[in-house]
């Protein structure tokens, strides 16, 4: 009797309820990703230095590299100095890139479609390499639940590609800690035809602090698809907020 | 030549007077490369062990690099005499092969900075074209059918590089051969904006020649890129007055497939002055262009497994008579700093069509093992 008379309003309330916590849900996600971002996207230039280590199976290859960056310009620049690779530079000005190839004396623009693929055969694209968007302007939060990762309880922070963005990740889930918001771990999902797959494993460890600014000085980067195959990447040397010259991020400074 | 040698040594008197001020820099490489020719009778081969030494020297709105190189080679004398180094010592050996021993410094040159752009003077390579030839499949570098080992040969030259925006820049340059026989000059905009890039070059060749360029390239669903070249030659005497026009346009894309990537390109090449009649193909002079046929189809396929391995063909068909070369090509990094390069060119057609010069009408293979060692 009780339930014939007030079944529909339970429903109701129940719906409610559970709408306003989805609501809730995607409100705190939404915060926990702008979080996210003034944790790790808090600088304007930066210098850095360091080393890539690809793996496949037994076999290693050591590469060294220097680069800048310009958040405000998403503009980057970066030089291989190991070397099979010594003098190698690529420039990136928003989704455009150039590479100079120093024994050819010459600067070429890579195709568009060039930048998801892989960056000198490593488990890096070009895009992940060299791009420094934030992450809550190509993606929307979905949810956020706690979990635990290696010990520890972390934020599991789902992100869903934008209408109309042009990032290579359908869905990113994000691992973030709960006390800084930094993010620990990153897996990177492809569109499937019935579910999205995952593709690629980020792993950021040995955060650092530079002024404002914490960042991860080791990255291991893990195309799922591939077997045994990781690329580790460690800054050896980061500065951020200093004066870059500007010509640093200009066409015609790759052939200087 | 004393002028210019003398200016060599100027620029290395000052790279080595500066050495304690800026930062100064030694790398280089071995390269074996062996090449093997099978069909001929005899099969033939060529071998040569290259050393390259690199000094660069770099100081604040200075840099000097020289790229020197000395090569050992043995094989057959013909294949010894394509070579473009500049021989110290040659020998006959049995009447076929020959042993040849060489240096030559590609590119020496002194860059400086100044409110107006970078000047650039001493030996190094044009960044568009070379010496006396501008080629529409010359600009792109995406592919390099005509320098396949980026050897190409580099000329004594003063340039200047304008940045006119991030994207774009503008470059003038006076030069000349080793023996100033022949007197080249030059101009080239490139403008570019968010996923395009278009080019206008001009350069006098020397010898009443000249040629007017475009090219361009932007990212569509794919790459789309192209080039298209006037030759106006002996437009001031008006003797043997010729205008011939040279254009190529081609497609890539790279399909992921799983974590490896199959690059794809499909390029056309169009030149006015080829020759259509079959007999032209062989006996015609190529002049200033790279082929004699009149259109040509070039398709690349390279497969990237990864860092260690990548693999591909390319085939290049002159659609004169169909006659053409299949390039089977691998490359492996053996381990850090060490790769092996390994391709071949198999040559087919009928007898008396275009690449049949190379083999008769006998199906005929080269093939090239290439050993890298860098330090």
């Amino acid at each position: 009797m009780f339930i014939k008379k007030y079944g529909n309003k339970i429903i109701f309330i129940f719906l409610l309820i559970l709408v306003s916590n989805i609501n809730a849900s995607a409100q705190n996600a939404t915060e926990i990703l702008k979080q996210v971002d003034n944790a790790q996207k808090n600088f304007n230039t930066m210098s850095f230095t360091g080393a890539m280590k690809i793996t496949s199976g037994s076999r290693h290859l050591e590469k060294n590299f220097f680069g800048f960056l310009d958040d405000n310009k998403d503009s980057s620049f970066m030089e291989y100095t190991n070397p099979s690779d010594n003098g190698t530079r690529y420039l990136k000005l928003d989704k455009d890139m150039w590479i100079y190839i120093p024994d050819a004396g010459d600067v070429l623009k890579l195709s568009g479609h060039l930048l998801r693929d892989s960056m000198m055969g490593s488990d890096i694209s070009y895009d992940d390499m060299l791009d420094q968007g934030r992450l809550s302007e190509n993606y929307n939060a979905e949810s956020v639940t706690t979990t635990n990762l290696d010990g520890k309880d972390v934020y599991l922070l789902i992100i869903k590609k934008k209408k109309g963005s042009t990032v290579n990740y359908e869905r990113q889930d994000l691992y973030v800690d709960k006390n800084n918001y930094l993010i620990n771990k990153m897996v990177m999902y492809a569109k499937g035809r019935e579910t999205d797959r995952p593709i690629k494993e980020f792993i950021l460890s040995d955060y650092k602090k530079y002024g404002n600014l914490n960042m991860a000085t080791k990255l291991v980067v893990r195309d799922l698809r591939k077997r045994n195959s990781s690329t580790t990447i460690i800054y050896n040397k980061i500065e951020i907020n200093l004066q870059i010259d500007k010509k640093v991020f200009t066409r015609s400074y790759l052939e200087e | 030549m004393k002028l210019i040698k003398r200016l060599y040594i100027f620029i290395l008197f000052v790279s080595l007077n500066n050495l304690a001020f800026g930062a100064f820099s030694i790398g280089g490489a071995y390269e074996n490369q062996s090449t093997l020719l099978v069909g001929n009778n005899p099969t033939d081969f060529m071998n040569t062990s290259l050393f390259k030494l690199d000094f660069n020297y770099k100081d604040d709105g200075w840099r000097i690099y020289s790229d020197m190189r000395l090569g050992l080679s043995y094989g057959v004398g013909d294949l010894i005499s394509m070579t473009p180094n500049n021989y110290l010592y040659r020998t006959d050996f049995d009447g076929i092969h020959e042993f040849g021993m060489s240096f030559s410094v590609p590119r020496l040159y002194l860059k400086a900075q100044s409110p107006i752009g970078t000047f650039t003077i001493g030996r190094n390579y044009l960044t568009f074209g070379q010496p006396n030839m501008f080629s529409t499949l010359e600009w792109n570098k995406s592919f390099s059918l005509i320098d396949p080992l980026a050897t190409k040969p580099a000329i004594n030259m003063l340039s200047l590089d304008i940045p006119i925006s991030a994207y774009g820049k503008a470059k003038i340059f006076v030069g000349g051969d080793d023996k100033w026989d022949t007197v080249l000059g030059g101009s080239e905009i490139i403008f570019g904006g968010q996923g395009y890039e278009l080019g206008v070059t001009y350069q006098y060749k020397g010898h009443n020649t000249n040629v007017v360029g475009t090219f361009f390239k932007a990212d569509l669903f794919v790459s789309v890129f192209g080039s298209y070249a006037s030759h106006i030659n002996n437009a001031v005497t008006d003797k043997n007055f010729t205008h011939s026009h040279e254009a190529s346009f081609g497609i890539d894309y790279s399909f992921p497939i799983s974590y490896y990537t199959l690059l794809v390109q499909q390029v056309f090449y169009y030149n006015s002055l080829g020759a259509t009649d079959k007999s032209e193909l062989i006996e015609m002079p190529v002049g200033d262009y790279y082929y004699r046929g009149y259109m040509y189809s070039y398709t690349s396929l390279l497969f990237t497994f990864d860092e260690f391995t990548s693999f591909g063909t390319d085939l290049l068909i002159s659609m004169s008579d169909g006659s053409g070369a299949v390039l089977p090509k691998v490359f492996l990094s053996v381990a850090n700093n060490l790769t092996l390069d390994i391709s071949m060119a198999i040559f087919f057609g009928r007898e008396g069509s275009e690449f049949s010069y190379l083999n008769e009408g006998i199906p005929n293979v080269s093939c090239l093992v290439k050993l890298i060692g860098s330090f």
